[in-house]
């Protein structure tokens, strides 16, 4: 295997953990909880420019290249918890103006309109983040610490990556197998129901918005300090829906589908249609990527809705037996009820 | 074994009912209204609920009875009026900080949790517990699973106390509708609440599941259970509701035993005799 092969695999790792950090964020909202949440790729975005702002200098020492706020030449890890940081608080308001009050379907709008006033707001705020141009020259952790080659700083930004992808695991997971992952499944099927026993929905969908949101901060932030370059082009509302087809693809409500999302599309299609021969006029094979990812989605929703590895039954076994109290037999019951 | 579905508890239940006239009520409805659009749907409602007992709502279709349960639950906001509950003013508030007072509701049409099986339907009725915190879930498993492993014991002995033990690992989407009231009813009995709100629980049901979920009922009351039930069964009503009363047009025209009711010539104009019972 060639050096340059080993590289470009070793770059397809680390971009395959960043998608699920944010795969298993989104997971944990729409999967768990059934938020259509159409801004997720909002979410990323702030924690991209957080991790980029935080490890910036001020916009004056690259001689006005580029002008945003702030610029405070953190030193790793902290623009990435930053990153973390500003994605679970960019929650809060917009769980304040889509979650509380709105019908599923009308979050869902609610959200999409999120995230087209958000790009429209970071392309024509130039003093913000740089406007359409977007934020450059973004220091990646450690440089000028560790001496390597780019090879060897690609192994280190795995590792990196990895890290951060078992932290994402075990909060999704925690999550996932808690009492409180059963009362987030429970609001995705009947809010109504879940206030009728004396829980709030809108709390629980908060706290999951702002677990998620962290998470999609934290996806961000690597990515950007991975590719060392971010701006609105990057985060356009489709991309939620690259995130939304790989869960839907993959399994929504299981970690492992997730993973199997992310590996079969943000990297298996997007990755393979590079390899393709040029045709057509310049940019086909990217509008063509597009078209495999919705025509994706669309055969899933009709065929596989719960995707290639569903959520799994949560099975318990019997307990103790009764202490006492009236019994119905069994058999009369069944013959009451239909039951099998 | 079974009790027959005729064979109620008199005794039990007289006794209960003595007890609860001392007592001031558990829940009392004041004057309730509430209009959607220009449609009044309630108006001026008011009765009370004694402990103990199996209160009966009756009335012809569209005569407020199901928005009186909304209204009581807080799905619904009133217009105006009063609901005491314990004495504390609980009208206007949100459903889940009056669930959390322990009243505790069931739906008109069976409102499970398609996507959860009927055990974990059950462990979500129990009342809320520190294991539903975001912390227990980023925590040790070790910190809630006792707590859990208790509530599955009550859930599965509520399961075999309904004979049900047999589906409790099944989806509740892929039960029948008469299994859906059944766990939505398992459910509401996790809760333990004060006062249990019933709409309709018999509708679209077997007959003969509907006397098993009658017997289940006259139990809880004996119990000790307080519930306010709304049905159009009128000789499922007789046999378990005292007092029972009776709305039409979105008020309350008349309240007491069945026997009396039966005598009422109001009443009877305006739902016995008029075809809309059961």
């Amino acid at each position: 295997m060639t050096s340059g092969l080993v590289y470009y695999l070793s770059g397809l790792a680390i971009l395959l953990g960043i998608n699920l950090i944010a795969i298993w964020g989104l997971d944990l909202q729409f999967g768990l909880a059934g938020i259509n949440n159409f801004a997720y790729i909002v979410f990323q975005a702030a924690g991209g420019y957080a991790a980029a702002l935080f490890a910036l200098k001020p916009a004056k020492a690259y001689g006005g290249f580029e002008t945003y706020l702030g610029g405070f030449n953190l030193p790793f890890p902290l623009p990435l918890i930053g990153a973390a940081a500003v994605g679970g608080l960019l929650a809060v308001p917009v769980g304040l103006i889509a979650i509380r009050r709105l019908r599923a379907d009308y979050q869902a709008m609610a959200m999409l309109v999120l995230s087209l006033i958000a790009t429209g707001l970071a392309e024509a705020q130039t003093g913000l983040v740089n406007g359409p141009t977007g934020l450059a020259l973004i220091p990646r952790p450690l440089v000028g610490i560790v001496h390597v080659t780019p090879l060897g700083y690609n192994w280190i930004f795995l590792g990196l990556t990895a890290g951060c992808c078992a932290l994402a695991w075990w909060v999704a997971r925690g999550i996932s197998r808690s009492p409180f992952g059963r009362l987030l499944r429970a609001v995705r099927d009947s809010e109504s129901a879940v206030a009728a026993l004396g829980r709030n929905p809108d709390a629980l969908r908060m706290k999951v918005l702002i677990a998620g949101g962290a998470l999609a901060g934290l996806s961000g932030g690597l990515l950007v300090e991975y590719v060392t370059a971010w701006g609105p082009s990057s985060w356009l509302y489709p991309e939620t829906f690259l995130f939304f087809t790989a869960l839907i693809v993959g399994g929504k409500g299981n970690l492992a589908g997730g993973a199997l999302g992310a590996l079969l599309v943000p990297i298996g299609i997007v990755e393979a249609s590079r390899h393709l021969p040029a045709f057509g006029y310049p940019g086909m094979i990217d509008s063509l990527d597009w078209v495999v990812i919705g025509a994706c989605l669309l055969v899933f929703l009709w065929f596989r809705p719960n995707g290639l590895l569903p959520e799994r039954k949560r099975v318990f076994r019997a307990g103790r037996q009764q202490a006492g109290g009236t019994q119905v037999s069994g058999a009369f019951a069944q013959r009451l009820t239909g039951s099998r | 074994m079974t009790t027959s579905p005729g064979a109620s508890h008199p005794a039990a239940g007289e006794t209960a009912l003595a007890g609860s006239q001392a007592r001031p009520p558990l829940l009392r409805v004041e004057g309730l209204a509430c209009h959607f659009g220009g449609v009044l749907a309630v108006q001026d409602a008011t009765f009370d609920v004694r402990h103990g007992t199996i209160t009966g709502l009756i009335g012809p279709n569209g005569a407020g009875k199901s928005t009186v349960i909304n209204l009581i639950s807080g799905s619904t906001r009133p217009g105006q009026g009063s609901v005491r509950f314990n004495g504390d003013e609980i009208a206007g508030q949100r459903p889940h900080e009056i669930a959390h007072r322990g009243i505790v509701r069931t739906f008109q049409q069976a409102n499970v949790f398609g996507g959860l099986t009927v055990l974990e339907n059950l462990l979500v009725g129990a009342a809320p517990w520190r294991g539903e915190r975001v912390s227990a879930a980023l925590g040790r498993k070790q910190a809630w699973s006792a707590t859990q492993s208790g509530l599955l014991d009550q859930a599965w002995d509520i399961l075999r106390r309904f004979g049900l033990e047999g589906i409790a690992n099944d989806y509740a989407r892929a039960l029948s509708g008469g299994q859906r009231r059944l766990v939505e009813l398992m459910r509401a009995l996790m809760a333990q609440p004060a006062l249990l709100l019933l709409d309709e629980p018999m509708a679209g049901v077997h007959p003969a599941l509907a006397a098993s979920i009658a017997d289940r009922l006259l139990e809880m009351r004996d119990a000790g259970m307080t519930m306010l039930m709304v049905e159009h069964e009128l000789r499922l009503v007789e046999k378990l509701c005292d007092p029972v009363v009776v709305m039409a047009r979105g008020t309350v025209l008349a309240e007491g035993s069945m026997a009396e009711l039966q005598s009422n010539q109001e009443v009877v104009d305006a739902y016995l005799g008029g075809g809309g019972g059961g």
